[in-house]
């Protein structure tokens, strides 16, 4: 049989909260910014609550912003409505990213530029499947070591290299019918 | 397979009855632990290797052990209410009890860990005794609180601030050592008042230290600790087979009603890593390497495909991905930790790969 047991209450202890560190001036670790009144909000800066006002806030943000009051946190928003939000990814053609600068100006770029720079081929410029816009890049015909095993790609296409380029290849095309890559075969093969 | 966010409330309840209530069969037995379980909801050879471990941890780090064998009752969340008005405090928010010799735990798995660690440490004020079972659950990160630890001192283990209190004990443990924190300990009930005797500063002057100098925040103490991955040089990642087997792998535990098995692996450089898994589900998180000095916001993280497990307020963070087909994901450099878990409790063997992508992925311009 199990003992069990009567309850105490903590001798000494009492039921009271204890205060909570919301006053200017009490230690903090803290990102978040909560409003004091309506155009000013704590701020935990060197570790402890300081006042700040929301125009100082949003300035934080970039030259594009402004403030418009405090709910729960200074809210801040573009002086210009109608331009781009800064650091805001367009596609503006299937080759061509636009990033928004801190000016609220659009900054294109050629997805083959982009591609380049990280070593990769230009695939176009696509929306993921959240809607995000960037350039898209892929390993396919860019460079390999004779010494580059077979890899990869998907669930039903792997890559060879061959003469010194990765070649995609789809496994259907390489058993002649349905296949699958299989990764965990050294190397990597199609399963067919 | 997601995790549970909880406040634990736990109490040690200071006085022992001897009515009869509801019990539970005795299911599993270790070097220090008698544990009684629903015959339905099994422990794995892993479960147990971790509980005896939070008891060597302790005993290790502040120098108390287990002289008695600790019975313990796992209950069900369903049965929990029930055997809470037996055998703890009535107070809804508690989900765990142990008693005040450390000799009996009533608790629901997610508590679990918490409670063993309230075992072998004696009767401290609920602020010191509710931080040091937090910590040495091994299970959970602190954060900087939003109450002084002086204001806690006095205040039950119901009310208590747990997340200043943990916060606390944590950064004592930090910065003066496991060995000071133990001779705290050994002070009892006469912790706070004569904390200057193991410190050399009064407990006001520790607080004002703390308030100056504690990080944001520290990952708990068992954060990323599966077992490291070899790296196979013809993959350029990461290769293994592993035997999820309740009965008999060590490091394979429950997580809900499901088996899990953690390894690690280190990211070089930042970037888009495919990854295969025959496995029903995988957990990823990037390891913390140390005390989180800059407070992060919650919604940091979001969209990432891999987030820090520090990124998570009490649990730590990761993503989950169903396994089966091969996914495309961006890793930051660092360490990682991966979660390989199977639903049910019928083990089998998994496999895993891990290997730099090289299919289309998006690559972001710069403004």
């Amino acid at each position: 049989m199990l003992p069990c047991f009567a309850v105490a209450l903590l001798l000494g202890c009492t039921e009271q909260e204890a205060r909570l560190l919301y006053e200017l001036g009490d230690p903090c670790r803290s990102a978040y910014k909560p409003c004091l009144d309506d155009d000013s909000a704590l701020s935990c800066e060197s570790n402890v609550w300081v006042e700040r006002d929301c125009a100082s806030v949003c300035a934080e943000l970039g030259p594009a912003y402004g403030p418009a009051g405090c709910d729960r946190e200074c809210v801040c928003e573009l002086l210009d409505p109608s331009g781009c939000t800064p650091n805001e990814v367009t596609c503006v053609d299937e080759s061509t990213v636009a990033v928004c600068d801190e000016a609220q100006q659009l900054q294109s770029t050629p997805c083959s530029d982009v591609c380049a720079d990280a070593g990769l081929d230009e695939v176009g410029c696509l929306a993921n499947e959240d809607g995000e816009q960037s350039c898209w890049c892929t390993s396919e015909d860019t460079p390999c070591e004779p010494s580059s095993m077979p890899t990869c790609v998907d669930d039903a296409t792997i890559a060879v290299c061959e003469m010194g380029a990765w070649v995609f290849v789809e496994c259907q095309m390489v058993c002649g019918g349905p296949a699958v890559c299989d990764p965990l075969q050294q190397p990597a093969t199609c399963g067919c | 397979m997601r995790p549970r966010q909880l406040v634990t409330l736990s109490v040690v309840s200071l006085l022992v009855a001897c009515d009869s209530g509801p019990a539970l069969p005795l299911s599993y037995e270790t070097e220090h632990l008698r544990i009684h379980t629903d015959p339905d909801v099994p422990l794995c050879a892993g479960d147990l290797v971790a509980f005896e471990a939070i008891i060597d941890r302790i005993e290790d780090d502040l120098g108390f052990s287990i002289e008695e064998k600790v019975s313990v009752s796992i209950w069900p969340e369903e049965a929990w209410k029930n055997a809470r008005e037996h055998y703890c405090p009535t107070d809804p928010r508690v989900i765990g009890c142990t008693s005040s010799d450390g000799t009996v735990i009533h608790t629901t798995r997610p508590a679990l860990e918490h409670e063993l660690a309230h075992a072998p440490i004696p009767y401290l004020a609920p602020f010191f005794a509710e931080g040091l079972a937090d910590v040495y659950s091994g299970v959970q990160l602190t954060r900087f609180g939003f109450t002084a630890p002086a204001d806690n001192l006095a205040i039950s283990a119901v009310e208590v601030d747990q997340r200043t209190a943990r916060h606390f004990v944590r950064w004592l443990r930090e910065t003066w050592g496991t060995a000071k924190l133990g001779e705290l300990v050994r002070l009892g009930k006469h912790a706070d008042k004569r904390f200057a005797d193991v410190y050399g500063l009064s407990f006001a002057e520790a607080e004002a230290m703390y308030f100056a100098e504690a990080p944001y925040g520290y990952p708990s103490l068992n954060t990323c600790d599966g077992t490291p991955l070899d790296f196979m040089d013809d993959l350029g990642g990461w290769r293994t087979d592993i035997d999820i087997d309740c009965d008999t792998g060590k490091d394979v535990h429950t997580y809900g009603t499901s088996l899990m098995v953690e390894r690690t692996f280190v990211i070089p450089a930042a970037g888009y890593y495919s990854v295969s898994s025959n496995a029903d589900g995988i957990l990823l998180s990037r390891c913390a390497t140390g005390p989180l000095e800059e407070a992060i916001r919650s919604s940091t993280f979001l969209g990432e495909d891999v987030p820090p497990s520090y990124a998570g307020e009490i649990d730590e963070e990761f993503h989950y991905y169903e396994g089966g087909s091969i996914v495309d994901l961006h890793f930051e450099a660092g360490k990682h930790e991966i979660g390989l878990g199977l639903f049910g409790y019928q083990g089998r063997e998994v496999n895993l790969a891990i290997w730099p992508s090289l299919g289309p992925q998006p690559v972001e311009g710069k403004p």
